[in-house]
């Protein structure tokens, strides 16, 4: 298993390698540069030029490139942000940890939520329930999260006084904060990080919850749960035991692959409840064309679905014992 | 009107989700009138050098008078800062919280005029070129050190830095040097003379020499202090956290006594949406340039007041005057008689707007009250078409010439709703005299790359205006090829004008000159003025002595002061 | 010979089951007034061809019906006590522990997921309040038992790790494992191999007697039938048409329909020319059964009262019950019926 982790990831290493190529030379030939953030008219061209040279985009592209593969390669220096005026690095280690907590819960719910809506729906197939989170499950899978996004907001973050059980953005009540006592300040991260992290993963649920449902109901066919009936367990037994673990397979798989989507999920989320993660940094980056900062988050987010494949398979392995990892 | 309809619901959305109690006619206008405020437009005084006592006083009042310290304000703002170092820093938000940490040689008067900050006081030479500013002795840096001449100097020198790349470089353009004089005076020394010499030397905040002189000018733009400034100003810097908020506390050492409020807290919501809702629930307690469309919602709501500013910028229809079918002033003319800009105005900023005749706005002293002007005349722009030759000729309702149709592009950029709105408006309004126009919204930096090409037949773009009076950038014919005027507007006699009335002492000959030089940009018509729009502000009205002006909203932010009693944090 | 249907005590009796299921196209009668006795120690083979509604009847006797079938009448008794009285508590009492069942595939029959051994010992741990240990202990013992070698490595191996065979050895080992007095065996040897299943058969055989069970063989196979079974059913169209000790069935089949299974099935020393006799027509759709005889459209005796009145189950000869109008004096409507 380890050696099979380790060859995984050394494979991953050209392909992300070649993803930051690819990604430099395509956001180079985008048009536009990132001294535009300053076109106006009381700034000079000369101005422009300055600051051009000094983030060495003055220099042929390939100069440019070399420059660039060289820091990250030898130092594992990811540039300048012309956009935050800081190092590159030190922006996304404050963003990162911000995307990843908001995606981890978010993925909770995703999972928490799309498994046992599933399970129930499958268990009690046709009944209310069923078609209730049916028709519920088809609505938020198919919403925009920034429609859904602004809609919770209006309902329960002060568009409604009477409903204004949230706030509307941030992690933490910026004011507030510092003065409460930690299990305040739990609380209070608690209650920033519900609304957009139920945003993010609700319309994934929806979608668990379906697959969940069909997969289950599949596995309620199978000769072994029949089995497992005849030899006298409960339903709960049957269901829980031989039915889940058989059913989760499929979703598991599922789940790496949407890894990748829940931080692209993020980008929006994260605008519209003012979430300061990776989302926003990359929205950012790529209009700004502030060079160094996209290739990093997009380095980030190709290593992610490497990540995410890979988390897939290890747990696939771990469920199934008819997959050995080699 | 259905697509006006469909185009502005999602403010709308805004509105109707709201359940709070609506304001019905009957409230009393004493009440409405408490907490509408319209800001006065005063005469822009922006070239004098004299002082305005009336406002010195006033500013002053604050410091004599009895007032409660403590509360936190929270601003809302769409963006986040980039840099809080005045070298580096090209975001608004930078700019807004540098105001609170440091200072600069001169403040700015709510008519432009300039007040003594650092500099107390400071006089010309008899020939002009030099002006001398003599600075407080009790200003100190926010570690201690205490502010000097030195750090004038020094902030010049990095200003003209090549390496540095301040963004406002050219202001510094006229001036050869800067000269301490002794610890707290300080000169500079100009190339000539000009109207702006006063504005040009004070512009910038001045910083701490003896923290930025060992960061060599490469690594100025990442140098650690652009988040961990140092200042001198009112507020002191507390943290910073990228995305979320900058905090600022009061300076208890600062020269003109500690300012009211204990901590001013911008918080960075990058959904105007968004933003709009926290004002409303008072999660923020101030907002600018907040959308028309939220107004009249925001406006219901009891604690908080609006400030209506006069516009200090300008959207508008640029015609490519390299193109053929723009190179007919008459068809430009009829072009903006095509254009219903009152609809405009009505429709997509809810009235907050005017429409300007010309690229000077009437916040600014050469402002020309009457231009020539175009008003909304399909049937006389259809004359003037036909003038031009542009007539109907196969009946298919588009306007021909030559066998050619008469129809056209126009770009504008993505994320500005009003902008992608217009060209939906504008589409309908020329299809009225038989005009076809193809609507292309692209991404900023697309947009603006096509700009500096010439690659676009008509675009909506928009210009906020600068605080000195220089046409050069925007409409010089030397402007043509690397800078502004990519309307490539060329007209020799307006050139000499401009170039003239720029260096021109004379205030009154200057305005004359200004004046003539604003009738031949309306009476030519390279752009079709489209709308300048309405600054709105809310507040929320526990805040005090909230004196909001033309040169910002910010004017005394740091005199806000709350009562006790209703100190909200 | 005993005679099954006097017989005082019968392990299990079935009484006119009748098992539906509600399909949108309507009701299919899967099993339609069925009744069979399975005395204590002895094997009941339940005969007939695809569909007619042994697996049905089967999984009814285990009251493991889902929705949209469902047990409509009759009673299942087991040793006295009716199955389809019980609540569904009582039930899982029964299930695993007093009868037992194994199926057709053992290649899906096991959960792919769990160790053999954790799915030998959950039957017991679920009957019996033993430790973890000595469940596994006795599934150690139980495996060993169904003649897996290493039985002690075996316990922790996953089904697909196994062949066909041995994943029915654990199937045996885990319906064993409660000591039940009734197996009820759904095809067990139809997915194997020929030599597999004589060792499978044997292997029942010989724990049958060890364990001094009853077994219900489900099948099709005519062959097994007269090697293993003391009694045997013959079910058409979801009722038992003939039912008698395998000898007397063998010997003499009195329905037309058991002597056209027995007819179509080739048997050594046969002579070469002679052709396999195919019952003409098709399995009738339980959907719409025929009126009368369900038999009746492919009776080669068939007459205008076979599509009217339905035969009755009736002792035609003492010990020898069957379901046909035209069986008098214990004889056959059909020519030469007797072997």
């Amino acid at each position: 298993m380890h050696t099979y982790i380790i060859r995984r990831i050394l494979i991953s290493i050209p392909l992300l390698f070649g993803l930051l190529t690819i990604n430099f030379f395509l956001i180079h030939a985008a048009p536009g540069d990132p001294t535009d953030i300053f076109y106006n008219p009381d700034m000079d061209p000369e101005a422009r030029e300055n600051i051009r040279r000094i983030y060495g985009l003055d220099q042929p592209l390939g100069v440019q490139y070399l420059k660039y593969i060289q820091g990250v390669v030898l130092k594992f220096e990811f540039g300048y942000s012309i956009a935050k005026k800081r190092p590159v690095k030190d922006e996304i280690l404050e963003a990162l940890p911000n995307t990843i907590q908001l995606s981890a819960l978010a993925l909770l719910l995703e999972l928490s939520l799309g498994i046992g809506i599933g399970i129930l729906a499958a268990v009690k197939q046709q009944s209310t329930f069923d078609n209730a989170t049916r028709v519920t499950a088809l609505t938020f899978y198919s919403m925009p999260s920034f429609y859904l996004g602004l809609v919770l907001l209006f309902l329960f973050a002060g568009g409604v006084s009477a409903t204004h059980w949230f706030p509307a953005s941030g992690m933490v009540d910026i004011v507030r904060h510092e003065s409460m006592s930690t299990l305040g300040r739990l609380g209070d991260r608690a209650i920033h990080i519900f609304l957009p992290s139920l945003t993010l993963g609700i319309g994934a649920a929806a979608g668990i919850s379906r697959y969940m449902r069909g997969e289950l109901l599949e596995v309620i066919r199978q000769d072994y749960m029949r089995t497992a009936r005849a030899k006298g367990l409960t339903e709960r037994v049957v269901v829980f035991k031989h039915g889940l673990r058989n059913a989760l397979m499929p979703i598991i798989t599922i789940m790496g692959l949407s890894l990748p989507f829940l931080f692209s999920g993020a980008v929006i989320v994260e605008q519209v409840f003012g979430w300061p993660g990776m989302g926003r940094v990359a929205v950012d980056a790529a209009f700004q064309r502030d060079y160094s900062m996209f290739l990093a988050v997009n380095l980030i987010f190709g290593a992610m679905v490497v990540v995410g494949n890979l988390v897939a398979d290890i747990l696939y392995a771990m469920v199934d014992p008819r997959v050995r990892l080699s | 009107m259905n697509r006006i309809v469909r185009i502005t619901s999602l403010g709308l959305f805004f509105t109707s989700l709201s359940c709070s109690p609506s304001s019905t006619p009957g409230d009393s206008p004493s009440d409405s009138a408490q907490r509408v405020i319209e800001v006065e437009a005063r005469p822009d005084r922006g070239r004098s050098e004299e002082h305005n006592l009336e406002f010195e006083a006033r500013w002053n009042e604050l410091y004599n008078t009895p007032h409660d310290n403590g509360d936190t304000l929270v601003i809302g703002t769409i963006g986040d800062a980039d840099s809080l170092n005045d070298l580096t820093s090209a975001a608004i938000t930078g700019s807004n919280v540098i105001g609170l940490l440091f200072l600069s040689l001169t403040r700015t008067n709510p008519d432009f005029s300039h007040a003594p900050s650092l500099a107390e006081s400071w006089q010309f030479s008899e020939d002009h070129l030099e002006l001398t500013f003599h600075l407080r002795d009790d200003v100190f840096w926010h570690d201690g050190v205490k502010t000097t001449a030195h750090d004038v100097k020094f902030t010049f020198e990095k200003q003209i830095s090549p390496n540095i790349g301040w963004a406002t470089i050219k202001w510094k353009q006229f001036i050869k040097e800067c000269v301490v004089v002794d610890d707290y005076t300080v000169k500079f020394i100009f190339e000539r003379l000009y109207p702006y010499q006063l504005m040009d030397a004070v512009v910038g905040a001045v910083l701490p020499k003896h923290i930025l002189e060992k960061v060599p000018d490469e690594e100025m733009v990442s140098t650690d202090f652009n988040r961990n400034p140092v200042g001198n100003g009112p507020y002191r810097f507390k943290e910073w956290k990228a995305q979320q908020y900058i905090e600022v506390e009061a300076n208890e050492n600062y020269f003109a006594g500690r300012p009211p409020l204990d901590r001013i807290i911008f918080k960075v919501v990058p959904d105007q949406e968004n933003l709009a809702l926290q004002l409303k629930s008072g999660e923020i307690d101030f907002m600018d340039g907040v959308p028309p469309r939220f107004f009249e919602e925001l406006a219901r709501q009891e604690n908080l007041v609006a400030y209506i500013a006069p516009g200090r910028s300008y959207s508008y229809l640029g015609w490519n005057l390299l193109n053929p079918l723009f190179q007919s002033k008459k068809v430009r003319q009829a072009l903006t008689m095509a254009i219903n800009r009152q609809e405009i105005i009505d429709s997509l900023l809810f009235e907050f707007g005017e429409i300007p005749k010309g690229p000077v706005l009437p916040i600014i002293w050469a402002h020309h009250p009457n231009l020539p002007d175009f008003p909304y005349d399909p049937e006389k722009a259809r004359q003037y078409l036909a003038e031009e030759g542009w007539k109907d000729s196969d009946g298919d309702g588009w306007l021909d010439k030559d066998g050619q149709r008469f129809s056209f592009t126009v770009k504008t950029n993505k994320g500005n709703q009003i902008r992608e709105d217009i060209l939906i408006l504008v589409q309908d309004m020329f299809k009225e005299v038989g005009i076809a126009v193809r609507p292309n919204i692209l991404e900023w930096t697309v947009f603006i790359g096509d700009m500096d090409k010439k690659d676009f037949e008509a675009a909506v773009a928009g210009w906020s205006v600068g605080l000195k009076m220089d046409m050069t950038t925007i409409w010089h014919s030397d402007s043509i090829n690397d800078k502004f005027n990519f309307v490539s507007y060329s007209n020799p006699e307006f050139d000499r004008l401009n170039d003239a009335a720029i260096f021109e002492m004379d205030s009154e000959k200057a305005k004359q000159m200004w004046w003539r030089a604003q009738e031949m940009i309306a009476e030519d018509q390279p752009y079709t003025f489209l709308y300048s729009p309405k600054d709105i502000n809310f507040v929320h009205r526990r805040f005090q002595n909230v004196q909001m002006e033309t040169v910002g909203w910010n004017y005394n932010l740091e005199q806000w002061w709350v009562p006790k009693d209703k100190q909200k944090y | 010979m005993t005679d099954v249907m006097d017989q005082t005590s019968p392990q299990i009796e079935v009484r006119n089951l009748k098992t539906y299921f509600y399909t949108e196209d309507g009701v299919v009668r899967a099993v339609d007034g069925l009744s069979y006795r399975l005395a204590k120690g002895e094997t009941l083979a339940l005969v007939g061809e695809s569909g007619c509604g042994k697996s049905v009847s089967a999984l009814s006797v285990m009251r493991l019906i889902a929705s949209p079938g469902k047990i409509v009448e009759g009673e299942i008794l087991l040793d006295g006590l009716d199955l389809l009285q019980c609540s569904e508590t009582e039930m899982r009492e029964v299930r695993g522990n007093r009868i037992s069942m194994i199926f057709q595939e053992p290649m899906t029959s096991l959960n792919p997921v769990f160790t053999i051994g954790n799915q030998i010992m959950e039957a017991i741990r679920v009957h019996q309040d033993v430790s973890r240990k000595e469940a596994r202990d006795r599934t150690i013992a139980m495996i060993r038992r169904v003649k897996i070698s290493a039985a002690e490595t075996r316990v922790d191996e996953y089904p697909h790790q196994m062949s066909g065979g041995m994943r029915q050895r654990v199937m045996i080992a885990m319906a064993l494992a409660c000591n039940p007095e009734v197996l009820i065996a759904d095809e067990p040897t139809t997915a194997l191999d020929v030599t597999i299943q004589a060792q499978i058969m044997e292997l029942l055989a010989e724990l049958q007697s060890e364990f001094q069970m009853s077994i219900l063989l489900i099948t099709h196979n005519l062959g097994l039938v007269a090697e293993v079974s003391d009694q045997v059913a013959v079910m058409y169209a979801s009722k038992v048409v003939e039912h008698t000790s395998t000898a007397e069935l063998f010997a003499s089949p009195l329905h037309p329909y058991t002597h056209g299974l027995l007819t179509s099935v080739p048997t050594l020393g046969m002579p070469r020319e002679q052709k396999l006799n195919v019952i003409p027509g098709q399995v009738p759709n339980p959907l719409h059964f025929p009126t009368g005889c369900r038999f009746h459209p492919r009776c080669p005796v068939a007459e205008q009262r076979c599509k009217q009145e339905e035969p009755l189950l009736r002792e035609v000869k003492p010990g020898h019950w069957a379901a046909c109008h035209f069986i008098e004096n214990g004889k056959s409507p059909i020519k030469g019926a007797d072997r």
